[in-house]
């Protein structure tokens, strides 16, 4: 059940992707599991590739969940989209300019902030508030 | 914005459901309206207005703040 103006307006993808998005989240922890479980020796080198494989695999995932449409999306559930993004929108702002100063009083050294972890936080933070406010209605 | 939706709805002996899947919209978007807090857009106020064959003008009334 949708209606055409929300067809219209926004580009989501099928309901179909939050399956898909689950399997790469899934996918992007195999391989960190294989190498431990099975005691494989890895160089520094592959690790950090690993990482970024495992990081990438999981914004992916968590993207393709983000944007796929409900079962039921009609104009309201647009309007808490749109929310939610502001929201994560203004967290990823507040994240950038606190996150340094937590880290210069609790962390020796201080971390550098990532882009990833900037668009992770972000898309966690979108999904936690759209699915606060579809509670919420 | 105020509205008379729920009473439109009784009148026609429907559910909140019933009137969800005449629109196109989902159940909890219909009981957003009628709890005013949510103000639905003017194609899906003129929907609404359709499935009770009357104006929109009926259903939703401006209140002195808006």
């Amino acid at each position: 059940m949708e209606s055409k103006v929300s067809k219209k307006k926004i580009g989501l993808l099928p309901k179909y992707f939050k399956i898909i998005g689950i399997a790469v989240i899934i996918l992007a922890f195999v391989p960190p599991i294989i190498v431990k479980s099975m005691n494989i020796e890895i160089i520094q080198s592959q690790k950090e590739f690993f990482k970024l494989i495992a990081f990438n695999f999981f914004i992916l995932g968590l993207f393709f969940i983000a944007i796929s449409r409900d079962k039921i999306e009609d104009e309201m559930t647009i309007i808490i989209r749109l929310k939610s993004m502001a929201f994560a929108f203004s967290w990823a702002v507040l994240y950038v300019i606190i996150k340094p100063f937590v880290d210069l009083l609790f962390k020796d050294p201080p971390q550098d902030l990532t882009g990833q972890g900037i668009v992770m936080s972000m898309l966690i933070v979108y999904m936690i508030i759209y699915y606060l406010l579809k509670k919420g209605r | 914005m105020k509205n008379t939706l729920k009473v439109e709805r009784a009148k026609l002996n429907l559910t909140q459901q019933d009137l969800a899947d005449k629109i196109g919209v989902s159940r909890q978007t219909i009981n957003s309206i009628e709890a005013e807090r949510y103000v639905p857009s003017t194609v899906l106020s003129i929907k609404i207005s359709e499935v009770f064959k009357t104006t929109v003008n009926e259903i939703f009334k401006l209140e002195k703040d808006d």
